[in-house]
């Protein structure tokens, strides 16, 4: 057989040192213009969103301005109302960064939902049985290390299906949600149930979880606790460790091409376990904020799909964690906006559903600006 | 015992629980062999569910309630598709937000439109009708698997050999296959790939339209709020497990119906009800991993 002259071209030596330092210049580099336009495309989407909604809103015969001004005031509008927002927008931050944390190394874990139960059991066990053996200041502690600890333990297994037997982690983390949220509302009603105020059984229900346990409230009428400053510390860390730490570049470099990580010396395995797991844990320790939190038990059925909401915001902060966490503070306001625009005007709060659904499928169109015509250039093709 | 579990009412419960996974599995199929990732099936099946029963119901025909909603559900598969081709979304974030939409959109309407939020379910919803073939009347054990069986039953194994000879035997079968495996390729010899994952996914919906039909109008008649139940997602992964090929994702299909009809029979005996639940998801877990297939990457 002939051979073509073009495959007899020999390969170029590639410097591949100087490469990385492009590449690391490239990531790091303070970028406003970009950062602009990843904004106005997240604005993009909820304007999109917003106006579809309108629409909805009109075929069914009810006001858009006044179902949007209710909702607005339900979200933002008072006091009560921003509290109320905030408590909402407090488990989806750390869902939300566990997405950050599992898409920037380009892995599409979805399993949050799963470990947010898995992690809301081991917070509400950890509060409820080490009783008489700790102090608050750390008995708090250690029920939060035990929701992260469950919650990364359930993601162990899509993570390493992905990484040693190639499972694609998309539809296992998907089903593994529901045998998960199947599996923690078996183990409460065999073991933990709260059977003594004879209290229904339609409910996976734990004890209360002891007072030396629950997070202190900044406000208690509207059960906002302090979840929501661990969230935000969380975000600042997650800021430093894509900013400054090694773990941190590597994951944005096998995020940003898998191969091209692997010649520089990523070890491409370890990064899918560790960063499936490490987005299991962040999601696990939300579902603890939660139970050892607000609720002060676990309570099955607790979350309104926060795993998937966290998608929805990691998308919109554009994976950056304080993206997300203004992101989520927004989906907060959407949540409980929703719920007194109901009490308002009539209007189901699933409308909100709908307008979280239709920002997704927008919010990763790359093309979108070049379709509206903005004069911006669209981000370069991947 | 055993004779107790496999039966012919298990043959007949498989079919029951195949049939609205097997339209959609196809579906999914052909979208998978134009190179589309396409999870949004699970919202579409949803919102088929519910437009089946509702505007059957609302229309007291039968006829027009299934076609409506076959427009309607290629209508919504074509928003994604003009979302992830033409603006370049990502596959699976845009189906997500397909889903969540379904999700959103159906409860909204239970609630407002039709003032039943959880369901809807009405004694003058069209009843598809139940055929029994002569033929196989007076075989014994054939005859009590397919007693009771409606129409729609019958059809899928119709379509499915319609897909099967349209994917594998025809030449725009071909062209789709082109587009799915290698677009640049296929642009060369003149096919258009964007043309043909549009055309897939017209397909898709309406393949995804007739299984949520089936779903919500097949042994029951009422849709309630979320009642896929990731079934959308099973079919996918039967697809995938198949690798887009028609007579596996059939086989396939079956196989997790036979599973998933055990696991309701399984009740009788001492398994807690949870776990029972889970074995859909299981087998379908399973399947990811025997298949160990790299279809994204």
């Amino acid at each position: 057989m002939l051979k073509t002259p073009l495959s007899s071209k020999p390969a170029s030596p590639v410097n591949f040192q100087a490469l990385l330092v492009a590449f690391r210049d490239y990531v790091r580099r303070p970028n406003i213009r970009g950062s602009l336009l990843s904004l106005l495309q997240s604005l993009a989407a909820i304007l999109i969103a917003l106006v579809v909604g309108a629409g909805l809103l009109l075929l069914i015969g009810a006001n858009p301005i006044e179902a949007y001004v209710a909702l607005f005031k339900g979200a933002f509008g008072s006091w009560p109302a921003i509290a109320r927002t905030l408590r909402t927008a407090s488990p989806v931050i750390f869902t939300g960064m566990a997405v950050v944390v599992a898409f920037r190394a380009g892995f599409i874990y979805l399993g949050m939902e799963g470990s947010l139960y898995f992690g809301a059991l081991g917070g509400a066990l950890f509060g409820i049985y080490l009783t008489p053996f700790f102090p608050s200041f750390l008995h708090i502690p250690l029920s939060l290390l035990a929701g992260f600890l469950v919650g990364g333990l359930w993601a162990l297994i899509p993570a390493i299906l992905r990484a040693h037997l190639k499972v694609d982690e998309v539809v296992s983390t998907l089903m593994l949600n529901y045998i998960g949220i199947l599996l923690v509302d078996h183990l409460v009603y065999t073991y933990f149930q709260d059977v003594r105020d004879g209290s229904s059984a339609e409910r996976a229900f734990t004890l209360a979880v002891s007072e030396t346990a629950r997070l202190p409230y900044i406000s208690e009428k509207y059960g906002l606790t302090i979840s929501i400053i661990l969230g935000l510390v969380l975000a600042l860390f997650f800021v430093w460790v894509y900013a400054r730490s090694v773990w941190g570049f590597e994951a944005d470099m096998t995020g940003f091409n898998r191969k091209f990580a692997h010649y520089g010396g990523v070890n491409i395995v370890k990064m899918a376990v560790m960063s499936m797991v490490l987005a299991g844990a962040i999601s696990g320790l939300g579902g603890a904020t939660e139970s050892i939190g607000s609720y002060g038990r676990y309570i099955g059925g607790f979350s309104s799909d926060f795993g998937f909401s966290g998608v929805t915001v990691a998308l919109m902060g554009r994976l950056h964690p304080i993206g997300t966490v203004f992101a989520a503070i927004f989906f907060g306001g959407l949540s409980s906006g929703g719920a007194s625009m109901e009490l308002m005007v009539n209007v189901p709060r699933d409308l909100v559903v709908v307008i979280q659904g239709l920002i997704l499928l927008v919010v990763t169109a790359s093309s979108l600006f070049t379709m509206l015509k903005l004069g911006a250039k669209a981000r370069p093709e991947e | 015992m055993l004779s107790s579990i496999l039966n012919a009412d298990l043959l007949a419960a498989m079919l029951r629980v195949a049939t609205p996974l097997l339209f959609v599995a196809l579906g999914a199929a052909i979208t998978l062999k134009a190179g589309i990732f396409n999870i949004a099936i699970e919202g579409l099946m949803l919102i088929a569910a519910f437009l089946a029963v509702v505007l059957s119901t609302y229309f007291h025909s039968l006829l027009i309630g299934m076609l409506l909603t076959i427009l309607i559900t290629v209508i919504v598969a074509l928003i994604y598709g003009f979302v992830i081709i033409k603006l370049k979304a990502d596959h699976i974030i845009a189906g997500l937000g397909i889903n969540l939409f379904a999700a959103g959109i159906t409860s909204w309407l239970l609630q407002s439109v039709l003032d039943s939020p959880g369901g809807f379910s009405s004694p003058t919803t069209p009843e598809v009708p139940v055929v029994t073939l002569p033929i196989f009347s007076n075989i014994p054990f054939i005859s009590s698997i397919l007693q009771g069986q409606n129409i729609i039953t019958y059809s899928s194994w119709i379509i499915a050999v319609v897909v099967f000879l349209f994917v594998h035997r025809s030449k725009y079968g071909l062209r789709l296959r082109a587009t799915g495996e290698h677009p640049v390729a296929a642009t060369t010899v003149g096919i258009s790939p964007v043309r043909w994952q549009y055309i897939s996914l017209i397909l898709c919906g309406v393949l995804c339209a007739l299984g949520g039909i089936a779903l919500s109008m097949g042994s029951i008649h009422l849709f309630t709020k979320g009642m896929t139940a990731g079934r959308g997602f099973i079919s996918f992964a039967a697809a995938s497990f198949a690798v887009g090929n028609i007579p596996a994702t059939v086989v396939i299909t079956y196989l997790f119906a036979l599973f998933s009809s055990l696991s309701i029979r399984l009740g009788g005996f001492e398994i807690p009800t949870r776990f029972i639940q889970m074995i859909p998801y299981l087998v379908t877990l399973a399947a990811l991993v025997i298949s160990r297939r790299r279809i994204r990457l």
